[in-house]
């Protein structure tokens, strides 16, 4: 990113000084007639997991106040006009808040599902989409040998290194729109006389991959997944090589599988996640354009899309 | 029975032949060895009908002999009368002949049309000779070439600046005649006129950019600029204070050839559009060609901007010293042997590095740094013509300007209890700039056919390079830590060019053109290359960049060619067209496009002074312009067509009425529609740092435009007091796949109203005081509206601040308006000459927003700044001052 960061620098600056001895800053009221808040629906499903969403109000760009999760919202899943179930308040262990889920409903296959939320004082919001159909791994390999790289004087830490292909192959005729993750399972082991005791955390870690190619046909998703589209390569065979970094592990930490999962999602999901990741990857200076975010909750902003999985995974040391 | 069956038959034939008109009568003729009259005599027997004719119009001894078999009459009567002189009409039912005496002979008088003081060719003078009406211009290298007839001809010949000339000549053969103007006295002409004479008739919207005349105006720190008097024409748009380049009805700015000399000039502005790269006192000629351009102009979509470089003197020395607040400029031009060849050189560099470096030190001293900041621009012109008899002119071309931007900031700190300090740097360097070469050899064949061969070079490079040093000198564990970033950035594109013009006159009704040109692009889109965290001590700085040069920096090469043809016909007193036809081909690797693209444009004189007008377009370009903002920074690349990346290409419909009102004011309409397909942009989020040759397809998104409006131009251009009044509607949209989710939005320079108001007005001999006044819609520009927390339960990733637009470019910047005043005062004899020239940009100070960004603020709730749209504009009320000596 340094080199990002460089060029606006200069340019900026170049701007700023050759200018500077007339250009001129001065706060100003635009007379925008600042925006109400509006519900925010977040939520992406798939057949296997409940309906679970997040509820939350927006506020104004000149507002300061904190961003307030909903409590109190009337939350339905519907398929058409009928009601197939309401959803309830739960807390979640995970994002220390609550958040709204289903206790039966689970997303089927190629169904749209429509989310309606009510709460006092904002508009009613919907949204629908559908869950797509799975698309399978054809292969998934570790290409050369995991670079572990100590990161501490003492030779203590490390960071690996793995540089992956996956293969799957692009349904024919339709646009399609896949996110793949790549993580590993957390392994401590201890040395209990001459017994190494292994015991899985249950953590699942995803590798951290470069975020600066953000070219097509894929967009890193936060440093942690690639968003694909297949513009380009409709119903081909989809190849793909990165380069993957654990988090900093020490030597009582090993992880004896990676796994790719490779989820395809609706062009909501590619759309929203695609253009959230750019917008937080896009610097915030004058001499870049925003990026405009996706939003498909009627009269209010957020998300409300299907994907499904498919799952494989390689030995990750021989 | 029998006789009235042979009557009745009798009548219906008759009646039949009579239904029939005589020239349409069928007979059976044949004649052997007659004489003329008495094959008509035959003929009208034979069809029953009278031919009336003087037997002693045709040649007694003319024999003639030939057989039709049901032939019509009119057919038999062109065989009978062919070779004669003689033609027929139908008076009533009966036919006359009558001698119709041929054409007189026709000759063609040609040369050049040249400034009498200095001997430069005069670009687009007009020829006229009122009792045939007929006339033409001067083309781009001075050349004429008129076909009257035989006699005795009264000729004027005119230019804007000089005084007309009359030349009585009795024409009875083709002549060759150079012409000679003088310089008017008093100067009362246009500025810019909107309709070039006679030549070009049916060319719409061109405008001639007078030098004399634009430097009445006022400037921009003493910088007089043919660009910024572009930006007062209708239908041309420019962000604040000229920042973002030109943008001609709601085109891109990649979409203006702007050519030097014939030679394209890919980034023609200095400090990213202010001013631009064309010295004023260089200039012989600007033309702006906005509307559909002819099939001679290829390879952009919107316009051409044609500027043409003086020769230099062949009669004398002249000198020319020019002192401004922002720049000073030196010129020198004469001749090299009399009348012969000349010389011509002119410099120009700016001042600002002498005003932004104490003011940035004493900036960066107040925030405890040391270090500068430096800007400065340059050109350089020259050019060197030689005569070799009436027929070939030899010139040779050159033009060098640049930018230079240096930044340095270095900390030196301790702490005060001394176990720590360290001591960092932070540099930055920028250098662009155009490179201009052309050979060119005019040559004139006999008298009608004008031919200019040229080979050409172009070369526009941008260069970045960064320097980061921190380094710890002492720490409590006594171990310290270095860290060195280095990075460079550079882009390139490149062309070598051959190119062929003939313009060839074969009738006074017709003017053609037509030319071949081959061209071999380079591109090197951007290379990045850096060295992280390398322990290296200062000095070894020099070694790494010169490493980082040895980088193989890849570059893309194609080749394009072109095809043109096009015919000025005079269909008629009242009709005039200008149809062309332009044949392309881009070739990268193995791809290779081919285009045909048509360009017609007619204009009809209702009346003596009042012309209609209309036109068809269709244009190619394989040339795209990348960049992140639409302002015009220097780093904003040149990339090719290629097999992913197709050409632009655009098609234009323009109709206009034009109105002139004899010695008075000139009125021209126009409406437009120009449809874009193929153009380019980044995808949102692209990081530009990254893109080099290998990787900037992967990088981009195509889309399409729509652009429309209405231009109206009123220029009041005779008398003391002269100036115009311009004024468009318009609308440009674009579409993009990956930008603002592949929805339609507004051209960041859609401006729905504009106006131009410019007036100049002579005070006897010495003053002329000037002032223009600009209105337009604000500029579309995005806006944050809303933010929320995106945080999706059982998804990965930490929680984003997301940021609600709404539609791209659904904000609008306030309306621009500016008003700037200048006065002009010169005294001097013919030996030395002087100009004072005075006045202020924005008059009224209006702060005019560059752009606006939101401040944040703090995380503290009670910070009372809060959140905040600022405002950041460009220049307020400026004066400037030059002075110029000529000697």
């Amino acid at each position: 990113m340094r080199t990002t960061r460089l060029t606006y620098r200069i340019l900026a600056f170049f701007l700023c000084a050759c200018l500077a001895s007339q250009s001129c800053e001065r706060v100003v009221d635009l007379g925008i007639e600042e925006e109400q808040s509006r519900l925010v629906v977040l939520c992406n499903f798939e057949p296997d997991s409940l309906f679970k969403l997040s509820v939350s109000r927006s506020r104004s760009a000149l507002s300061g106040d904190p961003l307030e999760y909903i409590d109190n919202a009337a939350v339905g899943i519907y398929d058409g006009e009928q009601l197939l179930e309401e959803l309830v308040l739960v807390e979640d262990p995970l994002l220390g808040r609550n958040i709204y889920t289903t206790q039966q409903l689970r997303p089927k296959e190629g169904q749209n599902y429509t989310v309606q939320v009510k709460a006092l004082g904002l508009t009613d919001v919907s949204a629908t989409d559908v869950v797509p159909a799975a698309v399978p791994v054809t292969s998934f390999e570790i290409i050369g040998n995991p670079v572990p790289r100590p990161i501490t004087p003492d030779q203590q830490t490390f960071q690996v290194t793995f540089r992956m292909r996956v293969s799957f192959r692009d349904v024919p005729g339709e646009r399609n729109f896949y996110h793949l993750n790549f993580f590993y399972k957390d392994i401590d082991f201890t040395i209990d006389g001459e017994d190494t005791l292994r015991q899985e955390t249950g953590l699942v870690i995803p590798l951290i991959l470069d975020n600066t190619p953000n070219s097509l046909p894929y967009l890193s998703h936060f440093s942690k997944g690639i968003l694909v589209d297949d513009e380009r390569s409709d119903g081909q065979l989809m190849t793909f090589e990165f380069e993957g970094v654990t988090r900093p592990v020490g030597v009582d930490e090993i992880f004896d599988f990676l796994f790719v999962e490779l989820r395809s999602g609706s062009e909501a999901y590619y759309n929203y996640h695609s253009s959230l990741t750019l917008q937080s990857q896009n610097t915030d200076t004058v001499f870049s354009e925003p990026i405009i975010l996706f939003n498909n909750i009627s009269e209010g902003y957020g998300i409300f899309a299907g994907y499904n999985t498919a799952i494989d995974s390689v030995k990750s040391f021989d | 029975m029998k006789r009235l069956f042979l009557l009745s038959t009798f009548v219906c034939l008759s009646l039949s032949l009579l239904a029939q008109g005589p020239l349409e009568r069928r007979v059976d003729f044949e004649v052997k060895n007659s004489s003329i009259a008495d094959a008509l005599e035959q003929l009208s027997e034979l069809a029953s009908v009278r031919i009336a004719f003087s037997s002693d119009i045709f040649p007694a001894e003319k024999r003639i002999s030939f057989r039709m078999r049901d032939a019509m009459v009119k057919n038999v009567l062109s065989k009978i009368l062919k070779n004669t002189g003689v033609q027929y009409r139908l008076v009533g039912r009966q036919i006359v002949l009558y001698f119709k005496p041929p054409p007189p002979k026709e000759y063609t008088i040609s040369g050049y049309i040249r400034d009498a003081i200095s001997g430069e060719k005069l670009i687009a003078a007009n020829v006229y000779e009122s009792q045939s009406r007929r006339g033409t211009s001067s083309n781009a290298y001075g050349f004429y070439s008129l076909t009257l007839q035989k006699g005795i001809r009264q000729i004027r010949f005119s230019y804007l600046g000089y005084q007309m000339q009359l030349e009585e000549i009795n024409i009875n053969s083709d002549l060759k005649l150079n012409i000679d103007l003088k310089p008017a006295i008093t100067l009362s002409e246009v500025v810019v006129t909107a309709r070039p004479g006679g030549e070009e008739a049916a060319t719409i919207n061109t405008y001639d950019i007078v030098p004399e005349r634009y430097e009445t105006l006022p400037t921009l720190g003493g910088e007089v600029d043919v660009i910024r008097l572009a930006h007062l024409l209708p239908g041309v748009q420019t962000g604040a204070d000229g920042v973002g380049g030109i943008h001609i009805r709601g085109g891109n700015a990649d979409q203006n050839l702007v050519l030097l000399d014939g030679v394209p000039v890919y980034n023609p502005a200095h400090m990213a559009g202010i001013f631009s790269v064309f010295n004023s006192k260089a200039i012989r000629s600007a033309r702006l060609t906005k509307g559909s351009f002819p099939a001679r102009y290829g390879g952009r979509l919107s316009s051409v901007l044609d500027v043409r470089t003086k020769e230099g003197n062949k009669k004398s020395f002249r000198k020319e010293i020019n002192l401004g607040l922002t720049s000073a400029k030196f010129t020198i031009e004469g001749p090299l042997k009399k009348d012969t060849s000349s010389i011509f050189l002119s410099a120009r560099r700016s001042f600002l590095d002498f005003f932004v470096r104490p003011i940035s030190e004493r900036i960066k001293e107040d925030r405890g740094e040391s270090g500068f900041s430096s800007y400065n621009f340059y050109d350089v012109n020259a050019k060197i013509n030689f005569s070799a008899g009436d027929r070939n002119e030899f010139f040779a071309s050159f033009y060098k300007g640049g930018d230079n931007f240096h930044n340095e900031t270095r900390i030196d700190f301790q702490s005060p209890s001394g176990n720590f300090s360290f001591r960092q740097l932070d540099s930055q360097d920028l250098e662009w700039g155009n490179t201009v070469a052309s050979l060119r050899w005019n040559h004139i064949f006999g008298n009608k056919l004008f031919s200019n061969a040229s080979i050409n070079y172009s070369r526009y490079q941008f260069e970045s390079s960064d320097v980061f040093s921190y380094e710890d000198l002492l720490r409590l564990d006594s171990s310290s830590l270095r860290e060195f970033n280095l990075g460079r950035f550079s882009s390139l594109i490149q062309d070598v060019s051959a190119k062929l013009d003939i313009e060839y006159v074969p009738s006074v009704k017709h003017y053609w053109r037509m030319g071949a040109e081959l061209t071999r692009h380079y591109f090197r889109p951007g290379v990045a290359a850096l060295n992280d965290n390398i322990a290296l001590s200062f000095p070894d700085i020099a070694f790494i960049f010169s490493s980082l040069d040895s980088i193989d920096n890849p570059s893309i090469a194609t080749l394009e060619a072109a095809l043109y043809a096009e015919d000025e016909w005079q269909i008629s007193d009242r009709l005039h067209a200008n149809i062309g036809l332009r044949a392309s081909m881009w070739q990268i690797g193995s791809r290779i496009y081919y285009n045909v693209r048509p360009r017609l444009a007619f204009s009809y004189d209702l009346k003596r002074d009042l012309r209609l007008k209309a036109s068809y377009s269709s244009i190619s370009q394989y040339l795209h312009l990348l960049t992140t903002t639409g302002i015009g920074l220097p780093n904003d690349l040149w990339v090719p067509s290629t097999e992913r990346v197709a050409p632009q290409d655009s098609w234009q419909v323009v109709v206009g009425v034009d109105y002139r009102r004899k010695n008075d004011f000139d009125l021209s309409v126009e409406g437009y529609f120009k449809k874009l397909n193929n153009v380019i942009a980044y995808q949102e989020g692209s990081s530009i740092s990254f893109i080099n040759a290998d990787n900037w397809e992967n990088n981009v998104t195509t889309g399409q435009g729509w652009t429309y409006g209405m231009e109206l131009f009123l220029d009041k251009s005779i008398g003391n007091t002269t100036g115009w009044l311009s004024y468009t509607l318009s609308w440009s949209l674009r579409q993009f796949n990956r930008v603002n989710l592949g929805e339609t939005f507004p051209f960041r320079y859609d401006r729905r109203h504009n106006l131009k108001l410019v007036l100049i007005h002579k005070l006897g001999e010495k003053w002329e005081l000037s002032g223009n006044w600009v209105y337009g819609t604000g500029l579309a520009t995005t806006l944050p509206i809303s933010e929320y927390q995106a945080s999706i339960p059982d998804f990965p990733g930490r929680p984003e601040l997301a940021v609600n637009f709404g539609d791209k470019n659904s904000f609008r910047l306030p309306n621009y308006h500016r008003l700037d005043v200048g006065a002009n005062y010169s005294f001097g004899r013919n030996v030395q000459n002087h100009t004072l020239s005075f006045g202020f940009y924005n008059v009224y100070n209006r702060r005019n927003p560059l752009y606006y960004r939101l401040s944040r603020g703090t995380s503290n709730p009670v910070d009372p700044r809060g959140r905040q749209y600022i405002e950041v504009s460009l220049l307020p009320v400026t004066p400037y001052f030059s002075y110029s000596i000529e000697f």
